[in-house]
């Protein structure tokens, strides 16, 4: 008896692992949908994940539905590949036997997979593309200049179509501004105002903060110890642990000065702005005292989500996920980085425009290009903006009742536009090398300020250190540029 | 067809077995001279670049993952022996409990790496941010890979110990030996050769170390946890174009490990000698 | 040694083992714990062992209409909601399928091929015998960290690459595994198999019949040990698959983890999921495991 129970245990055991396994997927579906098969199988790979936002999972359901729907002979298979494992298995996946077809890249890759030649130009598809509906066309002119230039060689070879415009931004506790605004006629200031002249507790004004000094002080001002000095809220909050050139780049950018130069071959940042940029950070956190301590396990977001700092840096696309992650807390606003003092007087960051490319394995590319053309399509656009609170890198986006609709109902969009217009374009070349370099010494700096400034630290100062991790940045762009020459020079003579 | 039978008999372990290690190096030394790319192949000839490079360059952190990992190693031998030779001899004395125990203190040998690592990246958060600076991360992660296997060596020095014949303890108590000189004079000298087969275990285990770095750490705080396994891995995976260079790691790291167990094998055989 | 002072001796070994033990089950009850927490659990009370809901403390406050932690946002979640979402949205369970799958398929290819090798080096006369069996052992010098990059590349000129070949071929044999077998083999009298030879049994017959039934022990052991490292392998499938179908357990809880910023208690429940398994294995073999760490630590 007890031997029949066993056994029986172990077959469901055994049944439910095949059901499941990835080895005899193929077979359990054909078996359990009798639904005809389509001819042509659209590998799809990104890095928004179901996994960790059920919201992914309905974009992407979405998506499939329409656009299978209108191509009843494409069946698209999505992958999700986290964003840090991204350049190492499409590295491997390209030489295996189950590449994407079409993928997401982040500005970070695109130019880098392309000169690696991993992409599939695209100018021929862009020419030819008069034949599609016009409501399908994908041309320059749609685009926001700030989207469409990522997207290209310096030979003006297309690889990519924008399907996100991004930008960082400061984003703000509400709640936190909106109490101490009832005293504070500095922190009242940040807000909009209705056109009656009431002040709009929902929005924060574009160029709210008018330079560091004032960031400072507003930030003080947001700091609340208890009788023993630990920081009960923060007025900002800086995350120490391998930020490096993601959280740096934004000041320096606001402070006339850039990460890398445009064609990718010098590191820039340890310019006089870059030290002054740099410095501000440090100072913030062990001088102002407006930061909580650095802690590795807590995040700058969940820090944020708990309530327990008045502000952050972040992407503009954040938003329904921090309202997903506290259960509909959506009293957040967002402004650009005010100007550094050797910055131009004008509200920064660095904007981007993540894109779908088709790579050079790809077997059907009339499929890949319709599925890039419907996902960069207006319709793509209020699809990404209806299930993940997105918005677009279409010019025609921002028209759209539907977005107008969206900005009434989250007033923290109303910025969003704005900010991604005002930033410098992001541009990395090699960068999980250039981190791999340069993050440490962004990170000593940040944790052993106090030490480095009275000489007792590893590098002699700010200067020193920034200009030790630009030497390094520059010899992986040298071995880089040099390894780009050899395989352009292997493929001109294939 | 008699006489081809024994060689149709180890073909298949044999083949995989040198295919995926002197084949597999072998391909590789002819990497490390070339500039490699996981996707694009083999580019140029680079003669002994990579090698130099990983040798003497500014901007090359193979000694110092490797001093990182050679202090993780010393970390973890010390530790794991400290924790499970008295570990056995408590277990050895908690009689009836002795399965019970010897069950709890073996989880972690079951229990995938990357489970133990998630769950001490908060452990280690919690107590105390072990994590957070360059002076403690490293130690943090010799704790856990002593945590993890400090049951599953005790239940190697227990069998060691039930080796040991009672008379030997019994003639001592005759002597008027004390607990800690039959310790001293009878165990540890009768324990040697598990001693040295648990130490040169570890030793080769935690050369390893990948799991807990890549998960907990990325090499970080200041660098102070970037091991070996990680350099060679983040050349050769993330890094476009350095496959080659990280090929070349990997045969410096032979040649280390070569020279280190040579060295061992000559002073663990000389000492045996001198013992007889 | 006076039976009273050694009473006393057990009595102070059972505390530090009972000490000892709490350290080594404590990082699985906080793992259990924050599993069943809510995210604003997790972050309001990250060490308590006990979701916050469900202590009597703040029961009782929320019985007195009291402000208490089951009036946060998501206090309604049921205690399994987590191990619901890692599995509806991080598949967990297909990774464990594949995990299993793997590590039966490596452990049966890995108990063939080396019993094979394992009983010719111990059994039979040909010639470079000796020699072969050397350079097979060689190869337990080389340690896995500097083969990562080399068996990548042959995988990758093979074409193996994302498949399962790839992923389960170097594992299909080991030096290890022959040196345990060819050790227990050697073990056997070689009268048995003259008798069974006299009986008529061919090498097979020989085998199955003689040589298998009496190493028992040893294959036992090679094969638990091959489950338990195939199980938990990382580094080879992180850099051989990228088809997120083929994941095994591993590599899909440190994606998991890579995706999930935030959501801790969804990937304490995945990590759950991923050791009970093993754990539960343990518990059912650990007379045999046990005995096979023993055996293996003798033979230096």
């Amino acid at each position: 008896m007890m031997r029949l129970a066993l056994s029986a245990l172990c077959l469901c055991l055994l049944t439910g692992v095949l059901l499941r396994a990835g080895l005899t997927r193929a077979l359990v579906d054909d078996l359990l949908t009798n639904e005809q098969k389509r001819p042509v199988t659209l590998r799809v790979w990104d890095w928004w994940s179901p996994s960790a936002n059920e919201e992914y999972g309905q974009y992407f359901a979405e998506i499939e539905r329409r656009f299978e729907a209108q191509n009843p002979d494409v069946d698209v298979v999505y992958q999700i590949v986290p964003f840090g494992n991204y350049v190492q298995k499409l590295s491997t996946a390209m030489v295996g036997n189950a590449p994407p077809d079409v993928f997401q890249s982040s500005v970070y890759w695109a130019e880098g997979f392309y000169q690696r030649g991993m992409l599939r130009p695209l100018d021929d598809l862009l020419e030819q593309n008069g034949h599609a509906p016009p409501q399908l066309q994908v041309t320059e002119e749609r685009f926001l200049p700030s989207a469409w230039r990522h997207n290209h060689g310096e030979d003006g070879t297309v690889f990519g179509i924008p399907q996100i415009i991004d930008a960082q931004c400061l984003i703000w506790n509400l709640d936190i501004l909106q109490k101490a605004a009832q005293t504070d006629e500095e922190i009242r200031a940040l807000f909009a105002r209705h056109p009656d002249g009431r002040i709009d507790y929902a929005r924060l004004r574009f160029d709210a903060v008018r330079n560091w000094d004032h960031f400072r002080r507003l930030t003080q001002k947001l700091t609340v110890r208890d009788e023993s000095g630990q920081i009960e809220q923060a007025g900002f909050v800086i995350n120490a642990y391998g930020g490096g050139a993601g959280m740096f780049s934004p000041w320096l950018a606001a402070n006339g000065g850039r990460y890398q130069d445009a064609a990718g071959t010098r590191a820039h940042f340890a310019s006089p702005q870059g030290v002054e940029a740099m410095r501000f950070m440090a100072q913030l956190y062990w001088e102002d005292g407006v930061c909580p301590p650095f802690r590795r396990q807590i995040s700058d977001t969940e820090l944020f989500q708990e309530g327990h700092v008045a502000s952050m840096v972040a992407g503009t696309w954040s938003g329904k996920d921090l309202m997903r992650n506290t259960l509909g807390w959506d009293h957040f606003g967002k402004t650009a980085f005010p100007p550094g003092p050797s910055g131009l007087d004008v509200q920064k960051t660095m904007t981007w425009g993540n894109m779908l490319v088709i790579t050079e394995r790809c077997t059907n590319v009339d499929a890949a290009w319709r599925y890039v053309q419907f996902v960069c399509s207006l319709e793509g656009n209020l699809i990404r903006s209806q299930t993940l609170g997105y918005n677009g890198p279409r010019r025609d986006f921002y028209d759209t009742e539907q977005w107008q609709r969206a900005m009434a109902e989250r007033p923290y969009l109303s910025n969003v536009k704005e900010i991604c217009l005002a930033g410098d374009k992001l541009r990395h070349t090699e960068i999980i090398a250039v981190n791999h370099q340069a993050n440490p010494v962004i990170e000593t700096l940040l944790l052993r300020f106090p030490e480095i400034q009275a000489g007792r630290g590893p590098y002699a100062g700010i200067e020193e250190a920034l200009r030790v991790a630009e030497r390094n940045v520059n010899g992986v762009f040298d071995r880089y540029n040099e390894q780009v020459a050899r395989w352009q020079q292997r493929r001109g003579s294939n | 067809m008699q006489k081809l039978l024994p060689y149709l008999y180890i073909a298949p372990a044999f083949v995989v077995t040198i295919v995926f290690s002197f084949v597999s190096m072998g391909i590789s030394l002819w990497a490390s001279f070339y500039h490699y790319d996981a996707f694009a192949g083999a580019a140029a000839f680079a003669g002994l670049d990579n090698y130099r490079r990983a040798l003497f360059a500014d901007d090359s952190y193979f000694w110092l993952s490797l001093r990182n990992t050679a202090f993780y190693v010393a970390m973890s031998v010390v530790g794991v022996v400290i924790t499970a030779l008295p570990l056995a001899l408590l277990c050895q004395r908690a009689e009836r409990f002795q399965a019970l125990f010897r069950t709890l203190y073996f989880l972690p040998s079951i229990t995938p790496g990357v489970v133990l690592a998630l769950v001490f990246y908060h452990l280690f958060g919690v107590w105390g941010q072990l994590l957070d600076n360059a002076w403690t991360a490293l130690p943090a992660l010799a704790i856990l890979g002593i945590w993890s296997g400090a049951g599953y060596n005790m239940v190697i020095f227990l069998a060691g110990l039930t080796e040991i014949p009672r008379h030997f303890y019994e003639a001592a108590e005759i002597d008027g030996a004390n607990r800690w000189q039959q310790f001293r004079h009878v165990t540890i000298p009768l324990l040697r050769n598990t001693l040295v087969f648990v130490s040169v275990m570890t030793i080769i285990g935690s050369f390893q170390v990948f799991t807990s770095v890549y998960i907990m750490t990325q090499g970080g705080p200041e660098r102070s946890t970037e091991v070996i396994a990680y350099t060679i891995f983040v050349n050769a995976f993330a890094i476009a174009g350095q496959m080659g260079y990280a090929s070349a790691l990997a045969w410096l790291l032979f040649a280390v490990v070569f020279v280190f167990v040579f060295i061992q094998m000559r002073v663990f055989q000389s000492r045996r000698i001198y013992d007889e | 040694m006076s039976s009273v002072s050694k009473r006393r001796g057990t009595r102070w070994a059972l505390v530090a083992m009972i000490l000892g033990a709490i350290v080594m089950v404590y990082p699985y009850a906080f793992m259990i714990g924050s599993s069943l927490k809510t995210r604003k659990e997790f972050a309001e009370a990250r060490s308590s062992l006990i979701p916050p809901r469900y202590q009597p403390a703040e029961v009782l406050a929320h019985l007195h209409g009291e402000d208490s932690a089951r009036d946060w946002p998501g206090a309604d979640w049921p205690v399994y909601q987590n191990y619901v979402d890692a599995i509806r949205y991080g598949q967990v369970d297909r990774y464990l399928a594949n995990s299993f799958i793997y590590a039966v398929l490596i452990t049966a290819a890995q108990l063939f091929f080396n019993v094979l090798a394992a009983y010719a080096f111990a059994r039979m006369h040909f010639a470079g015998r000796d020699l072969l069996f050397t350079l097979l052992l060689s190869t337990m010098m080389v340690p896995p960290a500097v083969l990562l990059v080399p068996n990548f590349m042959v995988v990758r000129d093979l074409g193996l690459v994302d498949t399962l070949w790839g992923i389960l071929l170097p594992g299909f044999a080991g030096a290890f595994g022959v040196f345990l077998l060819r050790q227990a083999f050697l073990n056997i009298p070689a009268e048995l198999e003259q008798a069974a030879r006299i009986d008529g049994c061919g090498s097979w017959g020989i085998l199955l019949n003689v040589i298998l039934p009496l190493s028992k022990p040893a294959l036992i052991t090679l094969g638990l040990f091959t489950f338990m490292g195939s199980w938990n392998m990382f580094e080879w499938p992180l850099v051989v698959l990228s088809n997120q179908d083929y994941y095994p357990l591993t590599v899909g809880l440190s994606f998991f983890r890579a995706e999930t910023s935030s959501d801790w208690p969804r990937i304490f429940a995945a990590s759950v999921m991923g050791a009970a398994p093993l754990i539960a294995l343990f518990l059912l073999a650990q007379r045999y495991l046990v005995g096979g760490i023993s055996l293996s630590g003798m033979k230096t």
